[in-house]
């Protein structure tokens, strides 16, 4: 006997960066997110937040980040008048929602929502909705062992201290499409896979690295042009869309000293999102072979743009001391070299090491900036949903402007299902967005009013009008009908709309409760955390 | 007839040599201590650059152009990190006073560290120049070494090249040719060693001299240092130790013990290898029999470092020709970065010692370079000069910084500041004579001042306003509080007023540019590199 109630599944990539995946301009083989693409529909409008626990909070809870009680990261700092860093009693997650509506849940994958990744403290996602849990609590792991590796609350990260085969997308596949097939089926599903891939570091299976070899030898301005126009014929992006600059810290192509090695670091990127395809296509082929393709719902994002952080971030005894990252030594005894030195090829378990600036701006294509910031490149997400039962414009891109906060309103609409006014007695934040449902099963653009904050960044998009600002900048207004690379700032000659928007943000700042980022840094500042003025200048 | 020698060392905290409280060497230091004078209160600036200008010129750092660092940010409204026109440097005026007048070591006063401009040490003054253009070089093989104009790189491509060494090698050179070429002249001997600043680079035989001393750890070297300050006079035995740096973990909670003990083992004999260097300069001037009537200075450019190592990318770092080497001159790769898989101390290493070992140099006070805290910008200062019936090894306390050094050394020779320089109108010298102190006379500076990177201070009378960039000022007690530990702005906040006004002054006229116009250089370049944004 087959449920036919929909089920629904959400993917999450790590970091992934707008044009990476096929379906949106990149030459990283996706053909699992090809297919889902080619019979679903696809957002080119769509927006995350800049970071990666704020994007997860958002879009499970369908409230802003900060009302869920993580305005930054997972770092505990509620005592000194900080964020908690700790999924909150204030809000519901799309888990808790549909258990209550009879689905069984599970979550494979990082979660990345408690401010205790140790010890079991309440919002672990056991205890926030979720019947069944495999994965990690924390970010950044490594994929051959990662720490913190979960089943419900028991630690289990001797499972791959004891596999030598095991690597994170892989497990997090097969754990998946193992719920699946031996869930109960009396019951409709909701299953969350939120994929480490491709987040830093940079590990992936040697072959398929390999099958990348000589891909990216052209080097990043090449490349970079010839996503944006592929963008174009796929009706991505608009046809008179420019190329942002390149950053101003990437050298030209042509001058890069290091080609072989920057080349490689782009081959295990591009390797980290073909084997999240890949674990999506395992996962995919459970749904067909449990019939039941037609009714569930598959959706497909990002967490944030991608990110173009060094690494080590800071020092490197500092960051070693981060257990929960990083390992001395590979499971077989050799040392782990952290860092992007151009001495050590990326890709192994003994490497630990970023993509660079270079790449990410490759992987934003054509946006500006990146992971941390509220400009085009921090916040734009592929988006992907596909739902035979379901009515959708099929086939098609639909340009209209959502975020996060749109996601869980739409499951709920399609559900019909209702968001409750209280959980366990705890009054909740009431939903934040619409459902993008209308849309989806339309041609119509529809384009709502999105709000951002993020580390003192922040931004709203009104209309053709996105106001956005760097922490303790002036605010910059754009027009994103013409200008959707944020290139030609319009706010000295529009000082009534930057007015007009400004009073608009920081009443929604205050409305959902954003602590000044001044504060967080008085906070930061009192822990002895500094910053390195002296990187500048050296 | 008199001559001048100047020894400065790179990034040396206050309490690192024997004669400030440190366990580390320095016989040769010590020995100038005790048979010349010690200054307990003097201070340097925050940084390297714009110490080397001050100390030269008289000046305030912006006076003279460098502001920050030895960039230039002109075009975009910043500081030419040069060396300017409105100045002129200690070298140039001795040399109009007769003086043959050398500089061996580290320049770094010019963006143009390959092309020569007219900030390179022969267009300032120095008849002749054997060093580096640009600081943090390794010393196996540093980058843009010359001689006069002239790049020398491949002097340091032979196995046995040491930087420390070849600064003390050149120095005899000097003062050897000098004895049997023109005796009949005063020399200015300026000898701006690199050491302790990183990457922490020592000889093997010297680091293993110091294996043990350091396993005790931070927090019980701290107290010790502070013991020995307060048993030699030159602190206060009232003074308490500020807290360890909030980024520091108590040495018990450290991780890597073996290799922490290692990196402070690698600074320790840095330290030793540079008074070593120094005694071999100082015997020769003995065998030139200038020993009488040679003034001997020693003091640091800013208060010990913390910088975290790799700033940025590493793959960025390591293209930087001028400081650094892909590999050794056996073909090993150099590991940059401070990683505790890797011992520091050998070329093919690249490292610094960290925060919590800069916490112990600067003991018994807080912060570090690039803070106008006392930890950033106090400095040990040795004036040994025989034929100066200076009082000898006693400690004066009084206050003083680098912009006083020029006024002393014009004072004791007799010579006078210039009112112009090539046609050019030079500001008057803002600091004090220091002679006279030297003497025991009751003479200090009444003002000292400081700013870079937005991190400020004044000091006057017995108290001293200071702030972090962006951070509200702080004011302390000085004379009984040098720790910094208890903040008074709240209790007095009209002393707070009349000395932020008088700081806002001097900043004007010094011609500081606002900290927040540099930032949005930076930034506008997507330079982020903001540690705060980079937490994870």
């Amino acid at each position: 006997m087959q449920n036919k109630a929909t089920n629904v599944i959400i993917f999450l990539a790590d970091d992934l960066g707008f044009s990476d995946i096929g379906g949106y301009g990149g030459e990283i083989r996706t053909p699992n997110l090809d297919r889902l693409a080619g019979s679903g529909v696809k957002l080119s409008n769509f927006h995350n937040t800049p970071r990666c626990s704020p994007s997860r909070a958002s879009l499970l809870t369908g409230i802003h980040p900060h009302q869920t009680g993580i305005g930054i990261l997972t770092g505990s700092n509620a005592a000194e008048g900080g964020y908690a860093g700790n999924l909150n009693n204030r809000c519901a997650t799309i888990a808790e929602v549909l258990k209550s509506n009879g689905y069984i849940t599970a979550i494979t994958g990082k979660w990345h929502l408690t401010n205790s990744p140790n010890v079991p403290n309440g919002a672990w996602p056991t205890d926030r909705g979720f019947d069944n849990f495999f994965g990690t609590l924390d970010g950044c792991a490594t994929y051959f062992r990662p720490g913190t590796l979960t089943r419900g609350l028991e630690n289990v990260e001797s499972e791959a201290d004891n596999n030598p085969d095991f690597f994170y997308t892989d497990a997090i596949a097969t754990e998946a499409a193992k719920f699946i097939k031996e869930r109960p089926s009396d019951k409709p599903y909701f299953l969350y896979v939120p994929f480490t891939a491709p987040h830093w570091p940079l590990h992936a299976r040697e072959e398929t690295i390999k099958s990348y070899a000589g891909t990216y030898d052209a080097g990043w301005d090449a490349i970079r042009a010839k996503r944006l126009e592929r963008q174009k014929t796929l009706g991505i992006i608009p046809k008179e869309t420019e190329l942002s600059p390149r950053d101003a810290r990437v050298l030209a192509w042509e001058e890069e000293p290091e080609k072989k090695w920057q080349a490689r670091r782009m081959e295990v990127y591009a390797a980290m999102v073909t084997e999240m395809d890949t674990a999506i296509g395992k996962i995919l082929d459970q749904v067909e072979k449990s019939n039941e393709w037609d009714n569930t719902i598959i959706i497909f994002l990002s967490d944030n743009g991608a990110c173009a952080e060094a690494l080590p971030l800071d020092d490197i005894s500092e960051f070693r001391r981060a257990k929960n990252l990083i390992s001395t030594r590979t499971r077989d005894g050799r040392k782990v070299v952290l860092g992007n030195d151009p001495d050590v090829m990326p890709g192994g378990e003994d490497t630990y090491s970023s993509y660079g600036v270079g790449w990410a701006n490759v992987s934003n294509t054509p946006f500006r900036l990146y992971k941390r910031y509220t400009h085009e490149g921090g916040v734009m997400s592929p988006f992907i949903i596909h739902w035979p039962e379901g009515k959708l414009n099929s086939g098609k891109v639909n340009t209209s402007t959502f975020q996060l906060v749109n996601v869980a309103p739409t499951l709920y609409d399609a559900l019909g299902v209702t968001y409750p006014a209280s959980l366990n007695g705890n009054a909740l934040e009431p939903l934040v967005g619409g459902s993008m449902l209308s849309a989806l099963q339309s041609s119509d653009t529809q384009s709502s009013q999105l709000w951002w904050e993020h580390i003192g960044n922040g931004a709203i998009i009104k209309g053709k009008w996105k106001l956005v600002r760097q922490y303790d900048w002036e605010w910059e207004l754009y027009d994103l009908t013409t200008d959707r690379n944020e290139l030609k700032d319009l706010s000295s000659a529009n000082p009534q709309v930057v007015a007009e928007l400004s009073v608009e943000w920081q009443k929604l700042a205050d409305q959902y409760g954003v602590i000044p980022f001044r504060k967080t840094l008085e906070i930061y500042h009192k822990q002895g955390i500094r910053a390195s003025d002296s990187n500048h200048h050296i | 007839m008199t001559n001048v020698v100047i020894f400065l060392a790179d990034d040396l905290g206050y309490s690192d040599l024997g004669c400030y409280g440190g366990e580390i060497k320095t016989p040769n230091i010590d020995a100038l201590a005790a048979n010349g004078v010690r200054m307990s209160n003097f201070h340097n600036t925050p940084r390297c650059s714009p110490s080397r200008a001050s100390l030269l010129t008289g000046l305030h750092p912006h006076q003279a152009g460098m502001g920050i660092l030895a960039k230039d940010d002109s075009a975009d409204g910043g500081y030419t990190g040069k060396l300017n026109d409105r100045c002129i440097t200690l070298a140039e005026v001795l040399k109009q006073e007769g003086f043959t007048t050398a500089i061996r070591g580290k320049w770094h006063l010019t963006p143009s560290n390959h092309t020569p401009d007219d900030a390179w040490p022969t267009a300032r003054g120095f008849d002749s120049f054997w060093g580096t253009m640009t600081g943090c070089g390794s010393f196996y093989q540093p980058g843009t070494l010359t001689r006069g104009t002239e790049n020398i790189d491949h002097e340091a491509e032979r196995k046995d090249f040491f930087y420390t060494d070849v600064i003390a090698d050149e120095s005899v050179t000097f003062l050897k040719n000098h004895k049997s070429g023109n005796p009949e002249k005063p020399y200015f001997l300026y000898v701006p060693f690199t050491a302790p600043h990183w990457p922490m680079h020592a000889r093997e035989k010297t680091i293993r001299e110091y294996d043990g001393v350091y396993d005790v750890g931070w927090d019980e070297l701290r107290k010790s240092r502070l013991k020995r300050q307060q048993d030699l006079g030159l602190l206060p035995a009232y003074l308490e130790l500020s807290p360890r740096d909030e980024g520091v973990p108590s040495w018990e909670e450290a991780a890597n013990h073996k290799w922490q003990a290692r990196r402070m083992q690698v600074y320790a004999a840095m330290v030793t290898e540079m008074d070593q260097a120094i005694g071999r300069v100082l015997d020769q001037i003995k065998a030139n029999g200038d020993w009488e009537d040679t003034v001997v200075l020693f003091l640091a450019d800013n208060g010990a470092s913390a910088d975290p190592m790799p700033f940025g990318e590493i793959a960025d770092f390591r293209e930087r020709r001028d400081i650094l080497h892909k590999k050794t001159k056996d073909g090993r790769d150099v590991r940059i970065g401070n990683d505790p898989l890797v011992m520091p101390g050998g070329e093919e290493t690249y490292q610094s010692y960290g925060r919590g070992w800069a916490n112990l140099s600067n003991t018994p006070f807080k912060l570090f370079k690039l803070w106008a805290h006392e930890g950033g910008v106090a400095s040990p200062f040795i004036a040994h000069w025989p034929n100066g019936k200076l009082r000898t090894g006693e400690i004066f306390e009084q206050p003083f910084q680098l912009t006083d050094v020029m006024p002393t050394l014009l004072e004791l020779l007799g010579a006078k500041y210039p009112s112009e320089r090539a046609g050019v109108k030079l500001p008057p010298l803002v600091g004090q004579s220091m002679f006279g102190a030297w003497k025991g006379a009751d003479v200090s500076n009444p003002t000292l001042w400081w700013e870079h990177c937005g991190n400020a201070a004044l000091r006057s009378g017995k108290w001293k306003l200071v702030r972090q960039y962006d951070f509200p000022w702080e004011l302390y007690d000085i004379d009984t509080d040098r720790s910094e530990i208890t903040d008074l702005s709240a209790k007095h906040p009209e002393v707070v007023k009349e000395l932020t006004a008088k700081w806002e002054e001097i900043a004007k006229q010094n011609g500081v540019i606002p900290f927040r116009q540099i930032m949005n250089i930076y930034e506008n370049k997507n330079m982020v590199m903001n540690a705060y944004l980079a937490i994870q």
